[in-house]
Formats: C-alpha cells, structure tokens, sequence
C-alpha cells in the first residue's frame, strides 16, 4: 500500500513536471523572435509555399491556450503533432533517434563508471589525496563539453563516447575518490583489515554496501550531466540522436519537436531523480 | 590495500572500448562503383512535383527524368526525353517529341501519356507544385498528347525562358507517382534513413548513352550522407569517404587547400552576391530623420564609396571574392553589363557628397543638418563567418566617415522576422543565392510590390520615379520576345541600381568547390549543382 501511494506520488510529480515543460516551452519557443519565420521567405522559388504554411501557423498560434490543448491533443495521439521543419509526425523522428541517443548515453555513461572507479580505486589506494592524480580530472571538468567535443573533432581523435565518457568520468572520479577515501577509514574496514580480510572481500563485503546510497545518487547525476551534454555532442559530431534534432528544431522553432523532446528530457530526468531515494530506501530496508 | 597492478590491468582491458566506440556515427559502408556526398538536411519531400528545398532538389535533379535538361556549363536548354521542340511564332504553343523506346525503371515503356499526366499533375493546384508558378498563369495551361510520341503544352499567354521550367518537371508513370522510385532519370531512389543517408541505385533503362553507346549513368549509385558539418565533411572527404564538396565556405576552402591543395578548385566568380543595404520602408519604426538618411540617394552613395570592396574580398573571403557593382555577376556572361558606369570611390568622394547633403564632421562625429549623429546598426546572420568578418569591416570604413555602426548578429528566424515582418532595422548586410542566370528569376526583388523587395518591401505604387522606372524595364523585358530588347532593358536597370545604391553590392563570392581526384568526368560549372550536373557522365576510377 506505502509503496503504491509512493508510485501514485512519484508520478504525480512527474506529469506536473511535464506539464511545466510543455507549457513554459510552448510559450518561450511562441514569443521567441522568428517563430512565424520560414528561411524559404527568402528564396523566390520557395517564398509562396512558406507564405501560406505561415500563415496557417500564425492561424493555429494565435491563442497560446488554444495552442496549448492542440499540442497536448498531439501529445496524448501518439504521434506528438507534425514536425514544422520536417513536414512529417514527430514520433517518426524521434523513434529511431532516441535508440541512437539512448546507446551513446548508456555507452558513454558505462565508459565513465568503468574509468572513474578503476582511477579511483587506484587514486584511493594511496595513503594521501595526490594533487597530480585529481588535477585531470579538475582540469576536464572546467573545459566546456562543446570545447572539448570540437578539440576532439579538431584533433581528429577521439569521438561522441569518448568525449561524453571523459567529461563523465571527470566528474565521476572525483566523488568516487572521495567516498572511496572516506571508506577505507571507516573503523569497521579498518578492524577487517587487521583482521587480515582480503581485499576483494572487503570490498565487496564492507565498503560496497556502505557505498550503495551514494553511488546511486552519483548514477542519477551521471544521467542528469550526461543528458545536459547530449546536444553539444551530438551537435559537433553530427550523430543523428535526441540531442541534435532538438538544436535544430530550437533553430527553426520547430516547436512539435522540442515539445517532445523536452517531455522525454523531463522523464528522463525524473526517473532518474527517482532512483536515488529508492536506492537510499532498498539499503535502509 | 587494493593492488594498484590489478586494478592497471582491469584498467588497460578497457582501454580499447574508447577508440573503439569513438568514431561518429557514419553511413553504411559505400557500395562498389558509387558515389558519395553529402546534403544538410533530409529531403522534405521525395515527391518530384512538390520539391520545395534544395536537399528535395538534390534527389530530383539525380532521379527525375525531364524533357529538357539546362546544360550548367554552356547555360544552354538541351534535348533529353524529348529529341526536339518547338516553339510556336506567337510563343504559346510547345512542341515536344519524344525520343523512341523511352522506358522506365521499371521496365515499362514511357510515353506521351505519361508526360501529359506528369504535366497536368504538377500543374493541378491540389499538388501545389511551386513549380507551377513559373507557368505564370497554371490554370489557364492545357497538355495534349496527339500521338505516344507528341505532347503539345499550351500557354494563355507567353512565358520568358519557359524551355527551362522543363528542366523542373519530372516525368512519371501516369498514375503510379512513385516519390522517386519508379523514374526515368538516371537514378532511383532505393533507400532511405532518416537523418542519415538517401541512396540512390543506377536506373538501368535510362535512355542516354555515350557515343560509344555505352549506357549511362557511370555509377552504379549515389549515397547522399545527411551531414551538417563541414569540418566534418573535408575530413571526410580527404579519407576518401566522400567525392565532392559542392559548395566551401572560404575558410575551409583554405584550410582544405593547405590539408590537400590537389582537392580544391576555385571556380572564380558565382552568380550570388552579396550586399547591404538600407531600411527605407515608411512603415517601419525607426525615427523620421533616421529613414530620411536612408532615402537620401547621396547618404547611400557615400556609404558605397566608402567602403573598400576589394578589402573585403581580400581579408573577409581570403581572396576567394570579387569586388561586386551590380545584381548580375560577371559569371553570367549573358546578362552582366560591362558598360556599367559605377560611382567614383573612396573616402574624398564620399566625404564630398555628404558635405553637399547637409551632412557635418564634428570632430569624428558625422551629424545630420539637424545636428543627429549618424549612427545606427548593421544586422546580419549568425554562423557565416565571412559575412560577420564584411561587417566589421564594414564599420571600420564607415567610422572614417564619422558613422558609428553597431554591427549586429542574429539566427536566421529572428532575423527574417525584422526583415520580413516587423522592418525593426536599420541596415542590412545579407547575400543572395542566385541559381538562375535569367534575370526574369529575380523579378521578386525588383518589382516594387514584391514582399522581396527589400529597403521596402510591397509597395503599393514605386515609392520613387526611379523604382518605377525598374518596374517598367522588368515588366517590359518580362514581356518581349527579342533578345536585344531584354538586354537592354537589364542595361539600364543594372545602371539605374548602380545610380541609386538601393542595394549597395559588396562582392561576388567566387564558386569554391573540393573534388576527389578519383572522381573522373568532372565539369566544374558556376551554376548549381557545380560537380554533379553531368552526374551521368561520373564515375569512380577504377569503378566503370
């Protein structure tokens, strides 16, 4: 019964959310400058095409309340309305990009864990903080993920996993290090120690457990940072995922697109944001 | 403790998933004998008869089988389904004959019937082809096909250039449209994934042949790759992944040239220009006095005189650019005036003519005769580094003047929207893309009603005698049938734009393109497609 009213609660708090994301984007993407503009008004072989789709737009948009209902109407039929842009229903462009979106994130998020536990591991095993192992990762996490996604670019090494898993594992690494740091010197793994425990044991009996609560919160931020990455990588290196169908439809004012594409967002982030006291419970139960 | 060799070892194992999960996501690997390049955005659109952007463009121009084919390089109309035509005396009628043994793709013998569907359903208002308006008056247009191998267009009244609209009209299957599956061009469209590439398979009933009377098209395909990132597509393009790059910018022209010089062709002039200009429209919300500069004809031609075009084609085009006087670039061999008398140039002559309009120095201030200070903003778009570069250039030469301008950025929407919409602007500095040498292709910037014509936009009688002076000369040179006629008519209109700086042309950008040296048959012409107008005649060395 808790854990039902807890589910009830939980997505409640998403649709309201989502609700949120639909209407204040709906409103900023209708008064950002240009949203009744088409390129093709320039071009007089295309101008009168792009007259008349404008002006059925400025029809359709005159009412932000009415507007609203038209785009949930969309929303709730399945197919998220058509894309302004494209000319066809946005399901069809997000479908196939949110697998595309969905395996650079669970690569580059993987990536990141693998790397940021194996250098912390190895950063905690030293008896003091070394200033020569964090400043990498200091480092990387104050140079922006467009900078480092088109040095990469530049470079002509690296690409979208790597570059996601870097900035990642940056961050990953040095809240690892410190919770790793923090449970060595925890009195029980020091009495295991002395006991003579091996390390394997030890750190799958002791200092694991005690790490579950905080490496769940650590997975949700991964998710969170990694989603907030998702644009300027995909963007720089043309990955056709959720991230750059969204830049371009915030530069057409595509506004169908970026409706749904903010609404995946808003879930995504909400799930996430969900595991962590689940986690913090499953560990206390 | 941990052993820190353990956990190297754990660490080097995975190692290799970076390098290995790095690379962009690229397109399907490339197929024996095709070709490849790239286009910005998924076609909106495979259907030929309702083509309304340049990538929809691209896959037609590759697929569809037309009537007449306009040759980029002599920018003469030639045969190709049909083997002649003609034209009545009064230019309403056309006569086309068609080749014998037409066939499409799919096997299937093409004929007269199935032009005349192909013509009326592009003409059909429920299509809303945007072709069709170049029949000036669709409606009224009627398709006979007397014989399977005739089809006779009549017009009600005549249409300058009209052979080339042709060149437009892709001829299906009459009632099968097939959105570019079932053609008679040299390609068909075989594949697509969104967001990723459109392939193109060889039409193997196309009609032409070289004079051995081998058949083309050469390729055996095309792969057009959805890509919107030039670093991405030279890099690309010097592994071998693509073959052309239709259209640089000048920077990463440059930059290709220093990677692989062996790559890159400059084209020399193209026919698009770029150009600035003033908001001199009554409806818009600037102040009195600021639009009075703006129609002043002395304030436009001071600015012009002012600033130093070959400065610009230097350092904001790298070189790539020539100094620009007129709307027709010197690549369109036919139109352009040579004869153009321009105003005389520089700081003094400038100096000069605002002196005499009531303009004063005051210190390095430039006031107008009711003491305002001149100085106002200069919009252009975000993302052309070359255009941004003009700006500032820009505003350094007319700060010699005395003018403070405030160059301003902004994406294209927003800029449209003062341009188009609100007119909330000053000045201007944008280019035009001009695919069509014909001179009746920029009827919409010239025509004073035209929502295009831009320092002031839809008017409802010319604002001034000299714009009803170009609607004259454009109406007439619309209307006559004489060559000599038209020329003249563009003569005067390019010396009366010259005269008065409505548009203050800056430079023409030259044609910049990139081709692999494995990419045999390339005719590089200034038109578009620069690479790929002879695309039956390309193939890959080694490949045929």
């Amino acid at each position: 019964m808790k854990a039902a009213i807890a589910a009830v609660h939980w997505l409640g708090r998403m649709l309201v959310i989502v609700l949120l994301v639909v209407v204040g984007s709906t409103i900023l993407v209708r008064f950002a400058p240009g949203y009744l503009t088409d390129a093709r008004e320039m071009d007089s072989r295309y101008a009168a095409a792009a007259r008349s789709e404008l002006s059925a737009e400025a029809a359709r948009s005159r009412s932000i309340p009415q507007m609203l209902l038209a785009e949930m109407r969309d929303a709730t039929h399945g197919d998220f309305g058509t894309s302004r842009q494209f000319a066809v229903p946005v399901s069809e462009l997000i479908e196939p990009r949110l697998a595309v979106s969905g395996g650079l994130l669970a690569r580059g998020i993987g990536l990141a864990w693998m790397v940021a536990l194996c250098a912390a591991l190895l950063s905690s095993a030293g008896r003091k903080p070394s200033l020569l192992r964090r400043a990498p990762a200091t480092v990387l996490l104050a140079i922006p993920t467009a900078a480092l996604a088109t040095f990469c670019l530049l470079a002509n090494w690296g690409g979208p996993v790597f570059v996601m898993a870097l900035l990642l594992a940056a961050r990953d690494f040095k809240f690892l290090d410190r919770a790793l740091r923090t449970a060595w010197q925890e009195p029980h793994v020091l009495q295991a120690r002395a006991q003579g425990i091996g390390t394997k044991r030890l750190l799958v009996a002791h200092i694991a457990p005690s790490l579950t609560p905080q490496l769940g919160a650590l997975a949700s931020l991964s998710i969170v940072t990694a989603l907030s990455a998702l644009v300027p990588v995909e963007v720089i290196f043309n990955v056709p995922g959720v991230g750059e169908l969204a830049w371009n439809a915030a530069l057409n004012r595509d506004l169908p697109v970026l409706l749904a594409v903010m609404m995946a967002m808003a879930v995504a982030v909400t799930c996430s944001g969900m595991a962590t006291p689940r986690a913090a419970e499953w560990e206390s139960a | 403790m941990l052993s820190a060799r353990r956990i190297l070892i754990v660490f080097s194992a995975l190692l290799p998933i970076g390098p290995a999960t790095i690379g962009a996501a690229q397109a399907a690997p490339r197929q024996p004998g095709e070709l490849a390049w790239t286009i910005g955005y998924d076609p909106k659109t495979f259907d030929p008869a309702k083509v309304d952007d340049e990538e929809s463009e691209t896959v037609r121009y590759l697929t569809a089988g037309v009537l007449l084919r306009f040759n980029r390089l002599s920018q003469k109309v030639e045969p190709e389904l049909a083997q002649a035509w003609s034209i009545s005396p009064d230019r309403k009628t056309i006569t086309f004959s068609l080749r014998p043994g037409l066939e499409f793709s799919d096997g299937s013998s093409l004929t007269a019937r199935d032009v005349a569907w192909s013509l009326r359903r592009v003409l059909s208002p429920v299509t809303a082809a945007p072709v069709a308006e170049e029949f000036v008056s669709p409606a009224g247009v009627t398709v006979d096909a007397p014989n399977d191998k005739t089809v006779i267009v009549h017009l009600p009244q005549p249409v300058i250039a009209i052979e080339k609209v042709f060149d437009e009209i892709a001829i299906e299957p009459a009632g099968r449209p097939s959105e570019g599956r079932v053609t008679s061009g040299p390609f068909v469209v075989a594949d697509y994934r969104r967001s990723l590439y459109v392939r193109l398979h060889r039409n193997p009933h196309f009609a032409e042949k070289d004079s051995s009377g081998n058949p083309f098209p050469y390729a055996t395909g095309v792969r057009l790759d959805i890509l919107e990132n030039t670093e991405q597509e030279i890099r690309l393009l010097q592994r071998g992944d693509y073959d052309l790059i239709d259209s640089l910018p000048p920077d990463y022209f440059e930059l290709l040239r220093k990677r692989a010089p062996a790559l890159v062709r400059d084209l020399g002039p193209s026919l698009n220009t770029e150009q600035m200009w003033f908001n001199q429209a009554p409806s818009s919300p600037l102040p009195a006095w600021e639009r009075e500069w703006f129609q002043s004809r002395a304030f436009r031609v001071a600015v012009s005189q002012a600033i130093h075009r070959s400065d610009l084609a230097r350092i904001a085009y790298l070189g790539h650019a020539t100094p620009a006087y007129s709307f027709i670039s010197p690549a369109n061999t036919v139109w352009y005036n040579r004869s153009l008398a321009t105003p005389r140039t520089g700081l003094e002559a400038a100096k000069t003519g605002l002196a005499a309009a009531g303009f004063r120095l005051q210190g390095t201030v430039l006031t107008d005769a009711a003491g305002h200070p001149v100085k106002f903003s200069l919009l252009t778009n975000t993302g052309n580094a070359a255009r941004e570069k003009m700006a500032t250039l820009i505003q350094q030469d007319l700060a010699a003047l005395g003018m403070q301008v405030t160059v301003v950025t902004l994406d294209f929407p927003a800029l449209i929207e003062r341009l188009m919409h609100t007119q909330d602007y000053e000045a201007c500095l944008l280019g035009i893309e001009n695919v069509d040498p014909e001179p009746n292709a920029m009827m919409n910037i010239w025509l004073s009603s035209s929502p295009n014509h831009q320092w002031n936009p839809s008017e409802k009688s010319p604002a001034t005698p000299w714009e009803a002076e170009i609607d004259r000369l454009m109406n007439l040179q619309a209307a006559s049938a004489m060559d000599s006629e038209r020329k003249q008519a563009i003569d005067r209109v390019q010396q009366i734009v010259a005269d008065q700086q409505p548009f203050i042309y800056l430079v023409y950008p030259n044609a910049l393109v990139a081709v692999s040296p494995k990419l045999l048959g390339v005719q590089p012409a200034v038109l578009e497609p620069r690479l790929t107008w002879n695309i039956e005649q390309l193939r890959i060395q080694g490949a045929r």
